[in-house]
Parts: structure tokens; C-alpha cells; sequence
């Protein structure tokens, strides 16, 4: 009981003590959140949805958002669209951070000619340009949101972990680190512990939190330069825009592209906000 | 006296320089440390004491030597055994900021501590295990500070708690009063020697020959990774030393007038650049006074490594004192 105490009156301090920029994002990324998780509970089927009598109807009362060119309800369609990207884009992020942060571990901890070849081979996948990469792959294959999303997660990976190495490294050299080692403690625990959880979890949940946004934006991008992204009339942010560009009326891709925008420049604010808040010497 | 509790024979650790060369840190050392012994460790900065306090914990890779610890054989421990062996040695460091993981409370780390090296204790016997250290140590109400709200002998002090939190033989402090006010200087020495009781070996590596003077028992003297000299402390400053040792203890007892002592600091200090890239001889020979006239000395002492004979590594000392070369 006292401790859920103490931790709301922590949450309170967090929030006053954070900046507007961070209270208004972590507002946003809440929202889709939320979205994404009671996305599976509503039940919607887009070929029903469709209904010509009601075409391009303004915002109003019974459609907040209006709707659009073949009368589908566009904020029905926003809500269902999160979940082209959500869970995708959380998995990429998660196998990222993870796979990243343990292979930048071993990198930094190995050292030598082994580690070395290793973080070459993996600065030499970065160097790969992202979405050129992508776009081949989707036309190779059929496209789904889960090959982009598995794609994205690789190709970010070398860069999460040439980050890690880095960290280690320098890490390594510290004299606390040593009295680490001096003391007893097994490696495998001074590097998942000491180093990678105490010293790295801010990087790699900024990192996380890249990736997330990195596959909203990159369906959005593929929707957008030719149908690589979610199929219609499964609705996604980025075929909204697509879809309705041509459409006499604004909303139907305004609100998809605000929506967009406002989510991924969130996004990236609280992701530093987190991880600026994370470094902070602690006191 | 009995079979010593650290003995270590031929040390040698070689750096590479950024320039491509080799600098020799650690020249063929032999060192050994008795148990209930207090050990201090001169010599200038840079003479290699840091790294010799290291290497005896292998805390870094040596390229030459054995060392034997209670009976074991040092080098060839790997992985579990090594870490377990390494509850029976502990190192105080120099960066008092090593003591502690700037992510971690007091409380937090002393508890991991225990948790490795006490497993059987569990969470509630640890806290309060770990609050026993605190109070022990001094530092009653530091329970959830971090690193960065500790004052440097407080962090000093939370490193002995957890030196405390296993059951060491041997500890090697390392410059464990230096920038310390002289009121916490002292805490701290009478915390080192009530640490002490009567089984544990210190090796003091140390500046402060004030420090050395209160705690040690013998005195080893170090200069560009030789150990020149060892003399049990009764003897300090009164028996005839190596001519580096007599300036060692003039600068340090400055006492009489400021420019005498300046003039021992420069001489001190410019040894350190003179004898650097020097061949097989004594370290100290270009600087040394005893060399002043005699011929042939000064080229046996430029050719020949000299000896620890009598407990000084010194030619012309021991020429004096009837020996022949």
C-alpha cells in the first residue's frame, strides 16, 4: 500500500518537474497507446463500412471526423488504423533494442580482432540506405506492415549496436567497472547489470522508441509511393493520405497526415524526454 | 617468520606508448606480504606502484612473473575460481568515484555485494547486514544517497563497507587518504587500522609518508618500476638508505627552510623525464650524489641492475659498507 503511495506521489513530481514539450508528448504517445491497446476489442469491417450516400461529409456529430470519398467514417478508420502499426512497430522496436544492445555488448566486451570484424560488419549494414533498401525488399515480396516491420528491425539493429559498443567500451575503461570486477561480480553480471540495464536502458528505450516511429513513418512513406504498405480497404495512416490525396474534400487526408505528424514528432520528444530523464545524475 | 601470504617472483607488465614504443611499468619484481602485516608502497607517481597494487589482484595481464596466494597459484585461476579467490583479496582505489556505481544508492550496492558474496543471507538479513556496515563505516544516514551526493571521504568510506561486506586477507589500498581533509584523513586511518584487526595484510600504496609512518610495519620503495629499497619502519630515516629514498623522506620532511624543499622537489621531479628510455643500469644513477667522483662506480652503476642486497638496491652503498663488486 505505502508503495503505491510513493510511487504516485513520484509520478506527480515527474510530471511537474518535466517540461511542456514532454507532459504534451507523453499526452500524445498515452493516446495511441491506448489506441493500440483497445484496438483488438473493436470490431470493424471496412468493406461494410462503405456507403456512396454519404460521401465527403464534413466533420459533424455522428462522423467527428466526417468521412471520406467512398462515405467510410474516417475517425473510425484512424482509431482501426493504429493497429496496422502498433503492435509491429512495438515488436521491431523490442527485437531491435534488444538484439542491438546484446550484440553491441559482446562487441564492446570482446574487444580484440573478434569484436572488431563483428562492429565492421555491422557499420557496414548501416551504411545501407534504409528506405531503398526497403522499397526492394517490397517489391521482391508481397508486402505486409509485419515484413516492413521485421525489415526495419534489422536494418537498425548494427546502429543500436555500434551506440551499445560504444558505450561499453568507454564504460569498460572505468575505474568502476574494474572495482566491479576486483569486488567478484561474474562479467555476464557487470555487463547485463551494471552496464547494459544501469547505463544503457535510457539509450536503448530512446531506441525502441525510434524504431516505433521509424515503421509508422516508413508505412506511411510506402503507402504513400505505391500500395508497399497495408492493403485497402484495411485502413492504415499512411493509405488514408494515399487513398484520398485526389478527394475533393480535406479532411479525409488532413486529419491522417496530422495525425501522423503529430504522433512521430511526439514520439521522438518523449523518447528523449525518457532518456534525458534517465541520465540525469542520479542524487 | 612463517610462509608469506602473498609471494610474487619476476613481475613484469610492459605498456605500449602511443608512439609505438614499450615502456617497462613493472621491472622484475619480487614482492612478499606476511600475513597481519601492514605494507607501505613509496615512490614517486608514476614509478609504477598502482600498477603492481593491480597486477598482485590480477587486475590486469602481466607478461612475466608468478605470484602465490595463501598457497594457490594466482595466475592459473580462471573464471569461478578466480572470483572466488577474489573475496579473500580486495582493492581500496585511488578514484574514490570507483566505490560506488553512480546508478546505485549506498543501500542498493551494499546489498548486491552481499548478495554475491553472502548468498545464503536473505533480503531482510541483507538490509540489515548492510545497515551494520553503514553504521560501522559512519554513515548512518547515507542509506539512499547516490555517488554524486557524497563527499569524497564519504565515498571512500562506502568503498570500506563494501570491502567489509566480504571477508578479505588482503587488502591493497591505494592512495586511501589522498585529497582528504586532515580530520577526515585521520577517520579514515583509524578506520583502516580498526578494519585491520589482527589477521589482515594490508598493502598501503601511498604518497604520505605521514600515513605510512602511523600504519606500516615495512616499507618498500619503489622507483621507474624497480623496488630499490625495503626497510622495516623502525629503521625509516635512521638507517643509511638509497641516495632515492634519502630524497624521498628530504622532501617529504621539507621541514626547515622553503628553498631547500623546493630544491629537493626539482631534483624529484625532474628524475622522473631523466631516466626515461635509461639502459640496464641503476635508475638513479645520473641523479645520484654518491657518484659524484668515483669513475669506475658510475660505470658499473650505468651497466649493472644493482641488486636488492641488504635490502638496498644500491652499488655504491653497499661499497661503502665493505662489500666489493
Amino acid at each position: 500500500m505505502s508503495k503505491i503511495k510513493v510511487s504516485k506521489i513520484k509520478v506527480i513530481k515527474i510530471w511537474r518537474a518535466s517540461s511542456l514539450s514532454f507532459q504534451l508528448s507523453s499526452l500524445v504517445v498515452f493516446a495511441v497507446f491506448l489506441c493500440g491497446l483497445v484496438n483488438p476489442l473493436i470490431s470493424y469491417d471496412p468493406v461494410l463500412d462503405v456507403d456512396l450516400s454519404r460521401r465527403d461529409l464534413a466533420p459533424s456529430l455522428s462522423f467527428v471526423m466526417g468521412t471520406d470519398g467512398q462515405g467510410r467514417s474516417v475517425g473510425l478508420r484512424l482509431l482501426k488504423g493504429v493497429e496496422a502499426f502498433f503492435f509491429p512497430g512495438l515488436i521491431a522496436g523490442f527485437f531491435a533494442a534488444l538484439i542491438g544492445g546484446g550484440l553491441g555488448a559482446i562487441c564492446g566486451y570482446l574487444g580484440g580482432w573478434v569484436g572488431r570484424s563483428i562492429a565492421a560488419i555491422l557499420e557496414l549494414i548501416d551504411t545501407l540506405p534504409r528506405m531503398v533498401f526497403l522499397v526492394l525488399i517490397c517489391t521482391i515480396y508481397p508486402p505486409s506492415i509485419l515484413l516492413i516491420a521485421m525489415i526495419s528491425c534489422l536494418l537498425f539493429i548494427p546502429s543500436i549496436a555500434t551506440v551499445v559498443r560504444r558505450k561499453v567500451e568507454s564504460l569498460g575503461a572505468e575505474d568502476y567497472i574494474l572495482a566491479h570486477v576486483a569486488h567478484g561480480f561474474h562479467p555476464l553480471k557487470i555487463i547485463s547489470y551494471h552496464i547494459l540495464w544501469l547505463q544503457c536502458r535510457a539509450l536503448l528505450t530512446r531506441q525502441l522508441i525510434f524504431v516505433f516511429s521509424y515503421v509508422l513513418f516508413i508505412e506511411t512513406a510506402l503507402s504513400y509511393l505505391g500500395d508497399y504498405g497495408v492493403q485497402e480497404p484495411y485502413p492504415s495512416w499512411g493509405n488514408m493520405v494515399a487513398q484520398s490525396r485526389i478527394s475533393v474534400a480535406a479532411w479525409p487526408w488532413a486529419i491522417p497526415a496530422v495525425a501522423i505528424i503529430v504522433t512521430i514528432a511526439a514520439l521522438l520528444a518523449f523518447g528523449d524526454g525518457i532518456a534525458r530523464r534517465d541520465e540525469e545524475v542520479k542524487r | 617468520m612463517n610462509e608469506p601470504l602473498l609471494k610474487a617472483q619476476g613481475l613484469v607488465k610492459r605498456f605500449r606508448t602511443p608512439s609505438g614504443g614499450e615502456t617497462i611499468a613493472i621491472d622484475y619484481v619480487d614482492i612478499d606480504l606476511y600475513k597481519g602485516e601492514v605494507i607501505a608502497l613509496i615512490g614517486e607517481s608514476g614509478s609504477g606502484k598502482t600498477t603492481l597494487g593491480r597486477a598482485l589482484l590480477r587486475l590486469l595481464a602481466l607478461d612475466a612473473g608468478e605470484i602465490t596466494f595463501d598457497g594457490v597459484d594466482l595466475l592459473s585461476l580462471r573464471g569461478s575460481q578466480l572470483r572466488e579467490a577474489r573475496r579473500s583479496f580486495q582493492m581500496v582505489f585511488q578514484n574514490q568515484q570507483a566505490n560506488l556505481h553512480p546508478r546505485l544508492s549506498v543501500i542498493e550496492m551494499l546489498n548486491e555485494s552481499l548478495r554475491l558474496h553472502q548468498p545464503l543471507l536473505d533480503e531482510e538479513s541483507r538490509i540489515q547486514k548492510a545497515t551494520d556496515l553503514l553504521d560501522r563505516v559512519g554513515l548512518t544516514d547515507h542509506h539512499q544517497r547516490y555517488l554524486a551526493s557524497l563527499s569524497g571521504g564519504e565515498q571512500r568510506r562506502v568503498g570500506l563497507a563494501r570491502i567489509l561486506a566480504t571477508t578479505p586477507k588482503l587488502v591493497v589500498a591505494d592512495e586511501p587518504t589522498s585529497g582528504l581533509d586532515a580530520a577526515i584523513k585521520l577517520q579514515t586511518i583509524d578506520l583502516l587500522k580498526e578494519l585491520r584487526g589482527d589477521s589482515l595484510t594490508y598493502l598501503l600504496i601511498s604518497h604520505d609518508l605521514g600515513l605510512v609512518r602511523r600504519i606500516a610495519d615495512r616499507v618498500l620503495v619503489m622507483l621507474r618500476g624497480r623496488i630499490i629499497e625495503e626497510v622495516p619502519i623502525e629503521g625509516l630515516g635512521k638507517v643509511k638508505h638509497h641516495p632515492y629514498t634519502q630524497k624521498l623522506l628530504d622532501a617529504a620532511n621539507l621541514g626547515s627552510s622553503r628553498g631547500q624543499a623546493a630544491e629537493v622537489m626539482s631534483t624529484t621531479t625532474a628524475s622522473i623525464e631523466d631516466v626515461q628510455g635509461r639502459g640496464p643500469g641503476c635508475h638513479y644513477c645520473e641523479l645520484c650524489p654518491l657518484l659524484t667522483n668515483d669513475e669506475s662506480l658510475s660505470i658499473h652503476c650505468t651497466s649493472h641492475r644493482p641488486p636488492l642486497e641488504n635490502k638496498v638496491a644500491c652499488f655504491p652503498l653497499s661499497v661503502q659498507r665493505g662489500n666489493t663488486l
